[in-house]
């Protein structure tokens, strides 16, 4: 039976990972390395103002004078900040004017990835931004969008286009002076979407931007940004894949949310960055800093994850629930596998009265894995009546795996509701049993047992993710039988 | 002039002073504590935990005992000692022996041990990282007159322990290390008290130690009754199929830190703590724990609730660590609060670090006030409101105190609490 499992394992955790191909495209980099000019050069090539210009150095000034933080419970090599280009772009990238001008192999390699770029796949009804290593190579059903007003394109063509909603938006949700990692992607950060929704509108499909890394010792700095003004309604999901690499690459993306009143954001991710090869080779850096505002009054910002990627993982999508009546809500699927790491959770901060948070989150991990839930529940002293609950469980596969969970909870109102509880188990051998008599073989039973564990969260992705993200996790746990 | 100047200042003086002993490690210890100074809140261990009150030095080191006998008495009166006990007091980190009183079934030890300690055999390196990175262990070390070592040999009565600190006309600090074992197949239970016989402040910086040796039953009641400054590193070992009820009572007390580091070290182990903790005016009590097992087969059980009313502060940090051995674990923690006020607040931060897969783990954490619907049930049966709350309150408290079996304790602290809720 032992020896049967083992089998199983090995099987598991050999499964391939598919989107590790390069596309052979021709790139234009800076030079290497990180200093003012090499700011000031990806300033230039994207032709911004000059408020950007100096916003990006005075956050390289501060990021200079802060340290790399070391509280995590993950561990990787130093990095060397000076050995990663900073802006890598396909050549030739002059913005497309339609879709078939965009260079046939990008086209192809999106078209691999399974991403409806081109407008024939209406019917999949998603609005895309494709986003290859530094800079946004389409975005699909412009022009529909705008007639209702909203703004869907790339950040560098925001920053040209909608200057004063960069001024007012950028950097409000994640300053500069935030973190390590939000400061020097502040720096750098070469391109990403900008989503604007109008007061009263609902947004009629659903948003997306594909992130792919393709040039070597290159690190992604992608900025998000999505602002949803009065009444406005808008889901957005955003997927990742990268090549196949022995070096590990850094992506250190900032995202961020801003609901006025009444507003509701949904954003998901499916996040399968190249996760390394099963000696814990290669694979991508996800250090990512995602953060929501509920600024107005009976505003909603969700956030839905399911991580399979990256060598590690660590990020902490948050809501900062200012509003009254506001809600934040963070379902999460993290799954580990061979020597991935991964610390991810979530902050809730109740700031306004009645407000509402949940939290759900699910870590599976197998291999040699490890995989962690760090959460804050923050209830600040004068949010009446909120409300949160918190429940983080954690699957271990296999024995050599480690899971844990560190939640922090800090209430200094006494009309606040909060309530939090975790478990940690293995697949107990009766469900496996129970299934096995029914005539499913145990990597089937396992993989049905997780999807069932996992289903809660994937539920809360748009019908295609859900699909995609269930296969996703599939593919990462095929045979773990612990 | 801070705390931190008053020690480096006199710290030889005392030394002389006193005539200490081992005075090159407690020389090197101190250094450390020169270096790194006292704990700020961006030391995690130390996050929710602010040290106000050594701001200001008034505190002034006394490590000779100076007992008040009218004061310790009258105190000692106060406090639930059961009936035929043995009785240890120590006063200022040293042996008083005209109030202690031995049935013979407890050998006591007094060297000049100090730096023997039972964490040197904690196979676990984050366990030994956390007592040894702890400032105020290291003065400890570096400034308890003596480690007093007691043994409970056989199956005895039960050992009362009352660590007492006095000065007489200054705010005294105090340090003292005890060490604690219960020998093979024994069966006792533990009493042990801080008082305060100063008339002033005091502040207490203990170090306990216990070692829970093969197939021993223990039962430990701390009871923290008094209004000191407490800081209280406690380090635990627990060996083959041992069995430990350990029940901490935070009753008053303007700072109490007690932190459990609890190291189940073999198999078939049993080890279960009970806290409740009941702070008021402003003051601040903080139970941190870790819990490590190290080896398969083993359970433990942390229940922990607090009440929280006035403007204090209740903070709560468990961790439970499962080392990859530790197969078959089953491990539960527990932690509910209620702020009764507004101005009172609770920090929590219940952990889980696991390393096996064969487990059972979890954890709970709550944080309410009194519910409306159950008050208004009261209310409607004619039971004023203020009744009903701390009726309500007790209730919420009694489930900890239930978990006495001591039955003349358990009505000794509903008496307590009747006062204090």
């Amino acid at each position: 039976m032992a020896e049967q499992e083992n089998n199983l394992i090995e099987k598991l955790t050999q499964s391939e990972y598919k989107y590790g191909f390069v596309t052979d495209i021709e790139q234009e980099y800076s030079p290497i390395g990180l200093n003012e000019e090499i700011i000031k050069f990806i300033s230039e090539k994207k032709k911004e103002p000059k408020f950007m210009l100096d916003w990006r150095l005075r956050a390289y000034n501060h990021w200079k004078t802060m340290k790399e933080p070391n509280w995590q419970k993950v561990k990787y090599p130093p990095i060397d900040y000076q050995s990663i280009y900073y802006y890598a772009a396909p050549k030739n990238s002059s913005k497309p004017k339609n879709l078939d001008e965009i260079d046939p192999e990008i086209r192809d390699t999106y078209n691999k990835l399974g991403i409806p770029l081109e407008e024939q796949k209406l019917l999949a009804g998603i609005a895309v931004d494709a986003v290859m290593d530094s800079i946004s190579v389409a975005t699909t059903f412009k022009d529909k969008l705008a007639e209702v007003g909203i703004i869907f394109c790339s950040i560098s063509e925001a920053i040209q286009e909608h200057p004063d909603l960069i001024k007012k938006y950028l950097g409000s949700v994640v300053p500069y002076t935030d973190n390590y990692f939000a400061a020097l992607n502040a720096a750098v950060f070469s391109d990403g979407s900008f989503v604007y929704i109008p007061k009263g509108t609902r947004c009629p499909m659903e948003l997306s931007t594909y992130f792919r890394i393709n040039a070597s010792q290159t690190g992604q700095f992608e900025r998000t940004l999505i602002i949803a003004d009065e009444g406005s309604y808008v889901s957005y999901l955003e997927g990742c894949t990268a090549p196949m690499r022995d070096e590990n690459q850094l992506h250190a993306a900032v995202v961020e949310l801003f609901a006025h009143e009444n507003a509701e954001i949904k954003y998901s991710t499916v996040q399968n960055w190249y996760p390394g090869d099963k000696e814990g080779k290669g694979g991508i850096y996800n250090f990512v800093t995602k953060r929501g505002i509920c600024d107005g009054d009976n505003s909603k910002i969700s956030w839905t994850q399911v991580e399979t990627g990256s060598a590690i993982t660590w990020k902490y999508p948050s809501c900062i629930l200012k509003g009254n009546n506001s809600t934040g809500e963070f379902y999460s699927v993290a799954m580990t596998n061979n020597y991935q790491q991964a610390d991810t959770g979530t902050k809730m901060i109740h700031l306004g009265d009645n407000t509402h948070s949940r939290i759900v989150s699910k870590g599976i991990s197998a291999g040699f894995s490890d995989n962690s839930y760090r959460g804050l529940v923050k209830i600040n002293k004068k949010a009446n009546n909120t409300r949160n609950y918190t429940q983080c469980d954690s699957l271990l596969i296999g024995d050599k795996c480690g899971a844990h969970t560190f939640p922090y909870i800090e209430v200094e109102n006494n009309t606040a509701i909060v309530e939090h509880e975790a478990t940690t188990s293995k697949i107990s051998d009766e469900a496996i049993f129970y299934l096995n008599q029914r005539g499913i073989t145990t990597e089937d039973a396992v993989g049905m047992i997780v999807n069932g564990y996992a289903r809660e969260v994937i539920m809360q992705l748009p019908m295609e993710f859900a699909v995609e993200a269930q296969k996703l996790l599939q593919i990462s746990l095929e045979g773990s039988v612990g | 002039m801070s705390f931190k100047e008053y020690l480096i200042n006199n710290f030889e003086n005392i030394l002389a002073k006193y005539n200490f002993q081992n005075l090159e490690e407690r020389r090197t210890t101190f250094k450390e504590f020169e270096k790194e100074g006292l704990p700020n809140l961006k030391n995690e261990d130390w996050k929710y935990t602010p040290i106000n009150f050594l701001y200001n030095n008034d505190f002034e080191l006394i490590a000779n005992p100076q007992l008040d006998i009218t004061s310790f008495t009258k105190k000692k009166s106060n406090s639930y000692i059961p009936e035929n006990s043995n009785i240890f007091t120590f006063c200022n980190g040293i042996f008083a022996e005209n109030e202690s009183i031995n049935l013979g079934d407890v050998k006591l030890e007094i060297n000049d041990d100090i730096f023997n300690n039972i964490s040197d055999n904690f196979p676990d390196g984050q366990m030994k990282a956390s007592l040894n990175n702890d400032i105020f262990y290291k003065i400890n070390q570096s400034l308890a007159p003596k480690s007093n070592k007691i043994n409970i040999v056989s199956n005895s009565n039960p050992t009362t322990i009352i660590l007492a600190a006095s000065g007489e006309t200054s705010n005294s600090f105090v340090n003292s290390k005890l060490h604690i074992s219960v020998d093979k197949n024994v069966e006792t239970s533990i009493f042990i008290y801080y008082l305060n016989t100063n008339q002033k402040k005091v502040f207490i910086n203990q170090l306990l130690e216990f070692e829970i040796k093969e197939n021993a039953q223990v039962k430990i009641y701390m009871i923290e009754n008094d209004d000191n400054y407490l800081i209280n590193n406690i380090s635990l070992q627990q060996l083959k199929d041992s069995n430990l009820q350990f029940h901490i009572f935070s009753l008053r007390g303007n700072f109490i830190r007690n932190f459990i580091r609890n190291s189940l070290d073999a198999t078939g182990i049993q080890s279960v703590i009970y806290g409740l903790y009941l702070p008021n005016g402003n003051d601040i009590i903080d139970n941190h724990i870790l819990m490590t097992h190290n080896k398969p087969n083993c359970h433990s059980n942390q229940q922990l609730k607090g009440i929280m009313q006035d403007k204090s502060r209740g903070i709560f940090n468990g961790k439970i660590l499962v080392q990859k051995d530790a197969q078959k674990t089953d491990a539960y923690q527990s932690n509910k609060n209620i702020l009764v006020t507004k101005d009172a607040s609770i920090y929590t931060k219940p952990a889980l670090e696991i390393y096996a897969d064969d487990v059972k783990c979890s954890h709970g954490a709550t944080s309410g006030f009194l519910q409306e619907e159950e008050l208004f049930y009261l209310t409607s049966r004619g039971i004023g409101v203020e009744e009903s709350k701390s009726l309500l309150l007790k209730a919420f408290a009694n489930e900890i105190i239930e978990k006495v079996t001591e039955e003349n304790l358990k009505l000794w602290l509903q008496k307590e609490i009747e006062i204090l809720i």
